[in-house]
């Protein structure tokens, strides 16, 4: 099994460039240890995340960070210009030299895509749009698609990846749609929750995965060619009272910031549609 | 959340992986209200007392 690093970035106690020279050093150590990948929320108006253009941050890990692979986690599509996002795709895989893991989602966050003005009826037609949109120009020479929301014509695209035909696409799902859709389209897979919820999540996925015939950019390096993974907020100290001291506040203000919009917006309709469980501040040794 | 000894996690650690069938642990060990200093010593342990011994999952 491999292991790879999460990151919301959430807002804590010190100034946020203070915040931002930590994490740095944090992925370096990481890198250091061997982990995979370190994989980047992207969330929106909310002290949950305070790196909303993942891009710019991942850029500077790049260049804190020499073997551990990086990308988003995910980057809401509906929420950019397809044609810049795959300029950014190939800056970024140039930048790290061929590390850059894209994940891609519609944004599970109603709050967040509205403040952007995003219906979140219409966010998975514009996310496969975008999808389809982005796979066809990191590939093209002169870009054209046509597509309901999206259209180019005769496109110069001089940039390229470093990895052909581009890097590989990762999906985290919190639901049975978005899973099965991952797996129809051989993406590398996440999951989060209790580990019953994850493995609805995971099973589905393994399903349409199976059906298509595999992962369609494998990786060698994970059994099977898929990645299949779970989100574990993780504490490792000397004795488990030490690890439950620090692991308790830290948990109970990540959980503050996880559901600070959902808690803003709770009387509102919005709220009704935010398919997530509210993880609640009970806390267990074995569930996130 | 799985917090404790490196025993203590690598117990769930291979629980969870049978249940689930997973073949990558997206680890989140720095969140939240820690320090710096207490996520590197987390890193540490993490990553010379679980690391090798769930490699083989």
């Amino acid at each position: 099994m491999k292991v790879g690093l999460f990151d919301h970035v959430e807002q804590a106690d010190r100034p946020l460039a203070t915040l931002f020279d930590e994490r740095l050093t944090f992925a370096a150590a990481a890198d250091e240890a061997g982990i995979y990948c370190l994989h980047v929320a992207e969330h929106h108006c909310t002290p949950l995340n305070m790196v909303p253009v993942p891009g710019v941050y991942l850029a500077a890990v790049a260049r804190a960070t020499r073997r551990m692979r990086l990308g988003p986690l995910v980057y809401l599509l509906p929420l950019y210009s397809p044609l810049r996002l795959i300029e950014e795709i190939c800056m970024l895989d140039q930048l790290s030299h061929g590390r850059f893991e894209v994940g891609v989602g519609r944004g599970v966050s109603p709050f967040e895509l509205n403040y952007h003005k995003i219906d979140h009826d219409q966010s998975r037609d514009i996310f496969i749009d975008a999808f389809r949109c982005i796979s066809a120009g990191l590939t093209a020479e002169t870009f054209s698609y046509t597509g309901a929301h999206f259209n180019y014509k005769d496109v110069p695209m001089p940039l390229r990846p470093v990895q052909q035909p581009h890097p590989a696409f990762w999906y985290g799902s919190s639901n049975t749609i978005g899973a099965t859709w991952a797996g129809e389209h051989g993406m590398h897979f996440l999951s989060l929750g209790p580990t019953s919820f994850a493995k609805t999540n995971i099973d589905a996925f393994r399903s349409a995965l199976a059906k298509r015939g595999g992962a369609a950019f494998p990786k060698a390096e994970f059994r099977g060619g898929t990645a299949i993974g779970v989100l574990r907020n993780i504490v490792v100290a000397d004795t488990d009272v030490e690890a439950h001291r620090i692991a308790r506040p830290a948990m109970t203000h990540h959980l503050d910031m996880l559901n600070w919009l959902r808690d803003m917006h709770s009387s509102s309709d919005l709220a009704a549609r935010l398919s997530v469980p509210r993880l609640s501040k009970k806390i267990s040794r074995t569930e996130p | 959340m799985i917090a404790g000894t490196p025993d203590t996690v690598i117990a769930v650690i291979e629980r969870q992986t049978a249940e689930l069938g997973i073949n990558y642990l997206l680890s989140y060990l720095f969140f939240g209200e820690m320090t710096l200093v207490q996520a590197l010593r987390s890193l540490q342990l993490f990553r010379t007392e679980v690391m090798p011994r769930i490699a083989h999952l």
